[in-house]
């Protein structure tokens, strides 16, 4: 998945599941779970790092939980996600919060995609 | 030949012959065995691979009827993995056939070779068997030394690795706990605690930001050295064990490699083998299994796609192994084989390009196929990554088919 525009993303693209580990919903279903607690630990460490101005480590964090984001079709998640890696590279520290904002609220709309 | 007339069965030799007619080799059996009681005759190749592959024998001497099927039995050992340790290898021809024998160890496809056909020399053979035993032995000790020696240095580097982070938790609640005691701090009137809450905020606070980002600037300093001492240990370890394998030891990794033939040219290889009898089929069996169930490790920090990857290496019958970080795999690589390596390019400590540079120091790894786990945001990093070789690369998260396809490039599916 190529990380575009934002208004062509999906919260939850099924497709990516289905085309990376085929129909076993019990298996996408498990993975999507993982996934949320994994953003939640994420979105912590980031925002931790992002009050003590550790943006390397905002960068870092950024990166790794864009993978797993990605690998489960939370593309608007994973567009944040790059957003925040950028801006962090850049140290641009007013634009990583407004990148945690906005991925802290999407992470809840995966929730609600996933359990819906 | 049958199993019976075979008259030397150690069952776990020092020493193994290999040859196609032992009749032919009686007075060689005679002269080893006089040298070494750990030795054993072996004519079946599914013998010599079981035998091989359960003892690790130190010499492997071949004496097969034609110095080509010498060579041709100790490539097709060697590409099924099975000489893939330090040993020392002999070569045994006729006369005749002198000068072929002198080129393979010029070569170091052998490292010594002996004229059995005429024996004038029986003296000369224990000669060279005894200092191929001694190499071959002095080579095992040095890895197996070394192995432990640097496995202990990483345990150590890797607990104080774990101490300095320990420490600095320690040392943070510590700070806060601080900062909260005075935070609760009050004077006997409000002059007083309007007095400390003065003090506070003027001295107290700025000095304890000061020792809480100091701590945190030298914990870091001293993560990193350590990591970095810990890669370096790493990368020592891979060359002195690179330099310490016999080059003929070396040629063997370099065969086992090489990309297995197409299933069909094989088959018809395999039917004309040396003659030696393959008419039970599980030989060929085996070598299609170990086709199909390739080794693979996936090299991943994130586990959520690590365990996805793995998954559907797995559904299709790979054995896989994964591991988060590329130190991990770096030291697996060099205790175990693969066939086939899956790898992330972002990963804390060590990344995939210089994970990549370190497992290509290590001697069984030269070649192995490594397919790039990456977004499409990083050509110029996966540029500088092919540079050391690179069999593939796919964007995350990819689909099934395309990381089965890019498996299959490898030439290791069925």
């Amino acid at each position: 998945m190529e990380i575009s525009a934002l208004e062509n993303l999906q919260t939850l693209n099924e497709d990516v599941m289905l085309e990376l580990l085929g129909d076993d919903l019990e298996e996408i279903n498990s993975f999507r779970q993982q996934f949320l607690v994994q953003a939640k630990g994420s979105l912590q460490k980031i925002a931790d790092h992002y009050r003590q101005d550790k943006l390397k480590e905002i960068k870092e964090e950024a990166h790794y939980l864009k993978t797993s984001a990605k690998a489960i079709g939370a593309e608007r998640c994973a567009y944040f996600l790059q957003e925040l890696e950028d801006a962090a590279l850049d140290l641009e520290k007013q634009k990583c919060r407004a990148y945690i904002e906005s991925l802290s609220n999407e992470i809840k709309n995966v929730f609600r995609a996933c359990n819906s | 030949m049958t199993r019976k007339e075979v008259e030397h069965v150690e069952r776990h030799p020092k020493v193994v012959l290999l040859c196609d007619d032992v009749e032919e080799l009686a007075g060689v059996t005679e002269v080893i065995s006089s040298q070494i009681t750990a030795f054993r005759t072996l004519n079946n190749f599914s013998d010599m691979h079981e035998v091989i592959v359960d003892s690790t024998p130190l010499v492997i001497i071949i004496a097969m009827s034609t110095v080509s099927k010498s060579v041709e039995l100790y490539s097709r050992l060697a590409k099924e993995g099975t000489l893939d340790y330090p040993h020392e290898n002999i070569l045994l021809c006729e006369n005749r056939e002198s000068g072929i024998g002198f080129r393979c160890c010029m070569k170091n496809i052998f490292r010594d070779y002996f004229i059995y056909k005429p024996m004038y020399e029986n003296y000369r053979l224990r000669m060279i068997l005894h200092n191929a035993l001694l190499r071959s032995k002095e080579a095992h000790d040095i890895t197996q030394i070394r192995e432990e020696h640097f496995g202990r240095i990483d345990e150590d580097l890797k607990q104080l690795i774990d101490d300095a982070a320990e420490y600095h938790q320690s040392a943070e609640q510590t700070l806060k706990d601080a900062r909260e005691n005075l935070d609760q701090a009050a004077g006997i009137n409000e002059v007083q605690t309007a007095l400390i809450q003065d003090l506070k905020a003027k001295h107290i606070d700025p000095l304890l930001d000061k020792l809480e980002s100091q701590l945190a600037d030298s914990v870091a300093e001293l993560t990193k050295r350590l990591k970095s001492k810990q890669f370096s240990v790493a990368e020592l370890s891979a060359l002195l064990t690179e330099k310490s394998i016999p080059h003929t030891s070396q040629h063997a990794s370099q065969l086992r490699e090489a990309k297995p033939e197409p299933k069909k040219e094989a088959h018809s290889k395999n039917d004309g083998f040396l003659d030696l009898p393959l008419a039970n089929g599980d030989n060929m069996a085996r070598s299609e299994k170990q086709l199909r169930n390739s080794k693979i490790m996936v090299v991943e920090d994130n586990e959520i796609y690590r365990e996805m990857i793995s998954k559907i290496l797995r559904d299709e019958g790979h054995e896989v192994e994964s591991v988060g970080s590329g130190l991990t795999a770096i030291k697996m690589l060099r205790k175990h084989k693969y066939d086939l390596i899956f790898m992330d390019l972002f990963m804390p400590e060590l990344d995939g390009y210089n994970t990549t540079k370190n497992i290509r120091n290590i001697p069984n790894c030269k070649s192995i196929p490594i397919i790039a786990l990456t977004s499409n945001k990083n050509k110029e990093l996966i540029r500088k990554w092919a540079s050391l070789g690179l069999a593939a690369y796919i964007a995350k998260p990819s689909t099934k088919q395309s990381i089965l396809k890019a498996v299959e490039k490898c030439n290791l599916t069925h």
